[in-house]
């Protein structure tokens, strides 16, 4: 067993947006927005982070919850299945090369710090291709193995996305960091009900909406701007 | 396997018998089974057209100017509107070769709700080298409307499949105007090679009630969504990708972006507006881009009527 302090410990550092897997270069197609005059300030950009961290919670925090409670269990096969699940719903492009490469890293590092022989297995199986490797899915392994809790999972999944955003808006909209600091105060604060609404979801239930912000992702993936990848 | 709706989450508040005609008595279960092949002289034809009513196709007919050689159906609902405890199911199958072009005869409008939901499942079946074009005219769900739909693709490598669906907000010019005021909009369109293997999953929910489409990123200013979705083989997907363009048009309040599906299996491609008609005509040309790129034949131009 794990000491509380330790465990406290482990969770600010996998949860730190400085966490070393390639976060901060995606903005999650606000470079576009940004340019399209759409995000500007910081209630549009609260709008924006809100729209993105719905998707996360009804898809990637799904898959990794599934997860999480599989790597519990050992049951690789359905490790591997949330896995693609998450790869399936994913609609584009750019998504899915954001969730692999931070995945593949995730597992990189873990492999580095600490030995784990189901996180060895599934770093293999991402460099031999046998599955996508996407970032819940190998945080959901992470998590498991550092004895922290799945809802230190979903608040980590759920602040990163948040933080990934915000930390993108302060270089390329006018925000400050008093404002960006106030809205990731505010979204997390209504964090505790979205957990319960998905804790007892399944594959199935994965869903998005956000037909303005797949189209941005994709005039990103079209474009020639270039401060964040694609 | 397609969903027993009833298990669906989205729809458990919505599971009230109907009051006046109960779920899945005659006239609410819609059933199409419909089938292409080539003839052994190469002209496609429906050789099966299994119908109940209240959906209703008519012979196939050649009246595309570009394609000649095209059968074109539509199809038609006798019963009106889609109310609540209605069920339909559409299955199509292109043998092998073969190639159709599919539609429907006006808007499907979803009608106000006070009991239950209405359903639609579809089955699609495209073999080696067959071609579809699915473009029916908007959908339109009314106050209080509940509406679930499950389409299940099979699609060979090397068939093409244009499947595009159009969801306007609602009767934005009945009375005083009636946009977002659904309860449940649940569009779930899933593929499979026939070997089994998954190419994509991609569940749209909107709950506009419990969850404002408003905000920036998802229906932010804009009334109309179409969803089009194309399987075609990568070469031919790259092809179309590099000739399609992604844009916004503020002036016009219109936008649209393509990207790739998971798995190589083809695009997706999306577009929001403020009405319906330039929506339609954004996937019409993006549908004629298809269909050059895999049959070399443009669309041609819309009924004016339609």
């Amino acid at each position: 067993m794990i000491d509380e302090i330790t465990r406290m410990m482990r969770f600010l550092e996998f949860s730190d947006s400085a966490f070393p897997v390639g976060t901060f270069s995606f903005s999650n197609g606000l470079e576009s927005a940004a340019f399209e005059g759409i995000v500007y300030d910081a209630t549009t950009l609260e709008q924006y982070t809100y729209t993105a961290l719905q998707q996360t919670i009804y898809s990637d925090a799904i898959a990794a919850l599934i997860g999480f409670r599989a790597a519990a269990k050992r049951d690789y096969p359905l490790i591997r299945k949330a896995d693609q699940q998450i790869i399936l719903c994913k609609m584009n492009a750019e998504a899915r090369l954001m969730l692999t490469r931070m995945g593949k890293k995730m597992a990189e590092i873990s492999s580095q710090i600490t030995y784990d022989p189901l996180m060895e297995k599934w770093l293999a199986d991402i460099r031999q291709q046998l599955t996508p490797g996407t970032y819940p899915i190998a945080q959901a392994i992470f998590f498991q193995q550092n004895g922290l809790g799945e809802k230190e999972l979903f608040a980590t999944i759920a602040y990163g996305i948040i933080n990934m955003i915000l930390n993108a808006a302060l270089r390329c909209i006018k925000v400050s960091h008093y404002e960006t600091q106030h809205i990731l105060y505010r979204l997390c604060s209504t964090a505790h009900v979205d957990y319960e609404t998905i804790k007892d979801m399944t594959f199935d239930d994965m869903r998005v909406f956000a037909p303005e912000m797949d189209i941005l992702a994709a005039i990103h993936e079209k474009g020639k701007m270039r401060m964040f990848m694609n | 396997m397609i969903t027993d709706f009833t298990q669906c989450r989205e729809v458990h508040p919505y599971l009230a018998e109907p009051q006046a005609m109960r779920v899945g008595a005659p006239g609410k279960c819609g059933l199409l089974d419909l089938v292409f092949e080539l003839t052994r002289e190469g002209k496609s034809i429906m050789r099966q057209w299994t119908r109940h009513a209240p959906l209703i196709v008519q012979q196939e007919l050649y009246f595309d100017e570009a394609m000649p050689e095209m059968p074109c159906v539509y199809i038609l609902s006798s019963g009106g509107p889609n109310i609540d405890g209605d069920r339909y199911e559409n299955k199509f199958t292109l043998k092998k070769g073969a190639f159709a072009h599919i539609s429907t005869g006006a808007a499907t409008k979803i009608a106000e709700m006070a009991y239950n939901f209405s359903g639609l499942k579809q089955n699609f079946i495209l073999e080696e080298k067959a071609y579809l074009e699915y473009i029916p005219e908007p959908t339109i769900p009314c106050r209080n409307s509940r509406y679930i739909t499950d389409t299940v693709i099979e699609i060979a490598p090397s068939a093409t499949l244009f499947y595009s669906e159009i969801y306007n907000g609602g009767r934005k010019y009945y009375k005083e105007g009636e946009l977002f005021e659904y309860d449940l909009l649940s569009i779930c369109t899933r593929a499979q090679r026939p070997d089994g293997q998954p190419l994509f999953r991609e569940k749209l929910v909107a709950t506009p009630k419990e969850n404002p489409v408003r905000p920036i990123g998802m229906m932010h200013n804009y009334d109309v969504f179409a969803n089009v979705i194309v399987l075609t083989p990568e070469k031919d997907a790259a092809e179309i990708y590099d000739k399609t363009q992604a844009f916004i048009n503020r002036d016009k309040r219109i936008a649209a972006g393509i990207s790739y599906l998971p798995n190589q299996c083809g695009l997706l491609f999306k577009v929001l507006g403020e009405e319906s008609q330039p929506v339609k005509r954004i996937v019409r040309e993006f549908g004629s881009i298809v269909r050059m790129q895999i049959k070399g034949k443009p669309l041609p131009k819309e009924f004016v009527w339609r």
